[in-house]
């Protein structure tokens, strides 16, 4: 047997072709190669898959010890074992140069098979038997798409393990097709549009928002109706910045999927669209009522209030209607922290109104009370402080105001929109305190969080009050 | 892997972080660590967080808690996690020693599963170790109550593996001194799970005889 040190050493593929290497015969690797196929093994599946691929005329056994031997090979707390990942990705893109395409596709079926029959042996058994029949779904669905003409009906085996699975078991499920995907990609295999849509998913969960849009604009321009397509067109919608092609996918996936909850959930997607360009404010305003004639949820409907209080609140004869929207919204949100936001907002309201200061106070420390997050608190702090200093009435209110900002910047020191509006009202407080050093630093801080938030046209307006600050320094004796 | 016996006789509350890699040891070491601690009575689990099956808290956490002897029914991560934080809080609960397998370090709940397991109420003695194995050792720097080690390691010398060959094997100290130098000449030393199979692959000499 040949060896060499550059064959041994990582990275992971290198290590692989070390493992296949350092066993001594045709057999041995072709039998490491049938194992690392599968995610998951028990000695009866490996050995089918062995004699499968390796055609051991009864030494099946023999090389199935082999294999266990291995270091790679880790076995699990309920008897079955795997190939190790850093092994089995790097040996399954081998597979395809070492053994017939029809061979593969005969190695796949066994293995699906042999998850389907897994499957129907689960008995009933609390949160494992939930996680053991998602895994028996992905496992045979990882199989069937690698077998030639079998591929939508693995990709459908995907949702299955995704679809009936609680809020983390979609997560685990989204996370491992979009670990496996790759896999199947480096294969050439074009991607169904479960398995994009589940990468999406995934790269939403981890905050990717491009690698989410990315998948889900994909699978929404395959124009092909259906739940996901749906789905996948109204989170397209909602990541997209091209508001137009946003425009196109909402009401396309409220053609391709009548569900209410799903047409409840895009019309008030499509709200928000519209509530941004002041001359469709009335479609905005119909769109949260379809989506609240949809919607059954109270929560959901709290949700839709809230964005729609938020519409009539830009209109001073619609704050009466505003505030409505809000008080429904607060009566049917039963999360504190929907509730904690709404209140957020009806306290600007109010302040707004002037003559209802003292309520919005009472409304500003509602939302504090209710709402956990630091950050959300550094809102909420930011958004007083910046309405006590719209009615300020004298040095009294602009301290107030100015620790309002303090707290802000302290609740949520990252964000830079909280941090830009405490900034403002702190260079605010002490332009009117003549104060110009203290004013001037609070200004670079809010140009700085300004164009981290790339709100061009505040940046101009601050750069240009620095100049003019600079320029009266240049002339005042230090 | 004395610290890992101390560990287990003291009581400490300690996560030990050892190279998972395919190319090392960690096999075998899981394996030692397992046994050691059911020999001490230990309650003994074994759990693997692979990136390419769709394993939640949840789920991660019922498996544990059947192999500690308790059953969860279905639930979110966050009430398993307390589940499981009850039974670790329990007075004279015993030692608990966990092995993790981690073939992913972005497994979005490792950091309160480790945490967990090295929960422990104060004054109780028993010990709560954790072995994570994960590629290169990598993983948390610190958890919250535990004290974290990677353990150094020193490559394997052509004395060892002579001695092994000899003893182990019945190799002749001529053939025993060859196979050592070639192993060593593969770097080998470095990577122990390597080193097995390049003598297991070896020892098929014997087969004929």
């Amino acid at each position: 047997m040949e060896y060499n040190s550059e064959m041994l050493n990582q990275p992971a593929s290198r290590t692989a072709d070390g493992f296949l290497g350092l066993l001594a015969d045709e057999g041995a690797r072709k039998a490491l190669l049938a194992c690392s196929a599968a995610l998951s093994l028990d000695d009866d599946v490996a050995r089918r898959a062995i004699a499968l691929v390796a055609g051991s005329n009864g030494s099946a056994d023999a090389l199935l010890d082999r294999v266990k031997s291995l270091s790679c090979v880790w076995r699990e707390w309920d008897g079955t074992w795997y190939v190790a990942e850093d092994v089995r990705a790097p040996l399954v893109d081998r597979l395809s140069g070492q053994i017939p395409a029809g061979m593969i596709d005969r190695l796949h079926e066994l293995l699906a098979e042999a998850a389907d029959r897994r499957l129907v042996g689960i008995s009933p058994n609390g949160q494992l038997f939930d996680y053991r029949v998602r895994a028996c779904h992905l496992e045979a669905g990882y199989h069937q798409i690698q077998v030639t003409g079998s591929e939508e009906t693995g990709a459908e085996r995907f949702l299955a393990a995704w679809q009936p699975a609680n809020r983390e078991g979609k997560d685990a499920t989204a996370a491992a097709v979009d670990h496996l995907a790759p896999e199947l990609e480096r294969q050439g295999r074009p991607l169904p549009d479960p398995v994009l849509f589940l990468r999406g998913m995934a790269a939403r969960t981890r905050k990717d928002w491009r690698r989410a849009e990315k998948y889900f604009r994909t699978v929404w321009e395959r124009g092909r109706p259906g739940e996901i397509q749906a789905i996948s067109a109204h989170l397209f919608g909602t990541l997209t910045r091209d508001q137009s092609a946003a425009e196109r996918a909402f009401h396309q996936s409220l053609e391709w999927y009548p569900e209410p909850i799903h047409r409840g959930q895009v019309w008030h997607s499509l709200g928000n669209l519209l509530a941004k360009e002041r001359s469709r404010w009335n479609e905005a305003e119909g769109a949260y009522n379809e989506s609240l004639s949809l919607l059954r949820d109270p929560g959901d409907q709290g949700q839709v209030l809230h964005s729609l209080g938020n519409l009539l609140a830009r209109e001073r004869s619609h704050f009466s209607e505003a505030e409505n929207a809000y008080r429904n919204s607060l009566a049917l949100d039963p999360s504190p922290q929907g509730r904690g936001q709404v209140w957020h907002s009806l306290a600007n309201l109010l302040a707004k109104m002037g003559s209802r200061w003292n309520e919005a106070e009472d409304a500003y420390n509602q939302g504090l009370s209710l709402l956990r997050d630091p950050r959300d608190q550094g809102q909420v702090y930011a958004s007083w402080a910046n309405a006590l200093l719209r009615q300020a009435k004298g040095r009294g209110d602009l301290d107030r105001a100015a620790n309002l900002a303090e707290i802000a910047r302290e609740c949520a020191p990252d964000n830079p929109k909280t941090c830009a509006v405490a900034a403002k009202v702190l260079a605010e407080v002490f332009r009117i305190k003549g104060d110009i050093r203290q004013e001037l630093e609070a200004l670079e801080e809010y140009l700085d969080n300004s164009r981290k938030q790339y709100r061009h046209r505040y940046a101009k307006r601050a750069e240009q009050r620095i100049r003019e600050i600079k320029m009266r320094m240049k002339d005042v004796p230090t | 892997m004395a610290s890992f016996r101390i560990a287990l006789d003291k009581g400490r509350r300690i996560l030990f972080q050892l190279p998972g890699d395919s190319s090392w040891d960690g096999n075998q070491m899981s394996r030692w660590c397992s046994s050691q601690a059911r020999n001490a009575k230990a309650r003994t689990a074994e759990i693997h967080l692979r990136p390419a099956v769709a394993k939640d808290l949840a789920s991660a956490l019922a498996e544990l808690m059947h192999q500690w002897g308790f059953d969860l029914s279905k639930l979110s991560g966050a009430e398993a996690l307390e589940r499981t934080t009850a039974v670790l809080l329990a007075p004279n609960s015993g030692s608990f020693v966990t092995i993790v397998k981690v073939e992913s370090l972005e497994i979005p709940y490792l950091q309160s599963l480790l945490t967990t397991l090295a929960a422990r109420l104060p004054g109780e003695a028993g010990a709560r170790i954790t072995v994570v194995l994960s590629e290169g050792a990598a993983g948390p720097d610190a958890i919250e109550g535990a004290d974290v080690e990677r353990p150094d390691w020193a490559a394997i010398g052509e004395e060892d593996i002579r001695q092994h060959l000899r003893l182990s094997w019945g190799w002749s100290e001529e053939e025993s001194q060859k196979q050592a130098a070639i192993a060593l000449q593969l770097e080998l030393g470095q990577q122990p799970g390597l080193l097995y199979t390049f003598i297991a692959a070896e020892g098929v000499v014997w087969d004929g005889v």
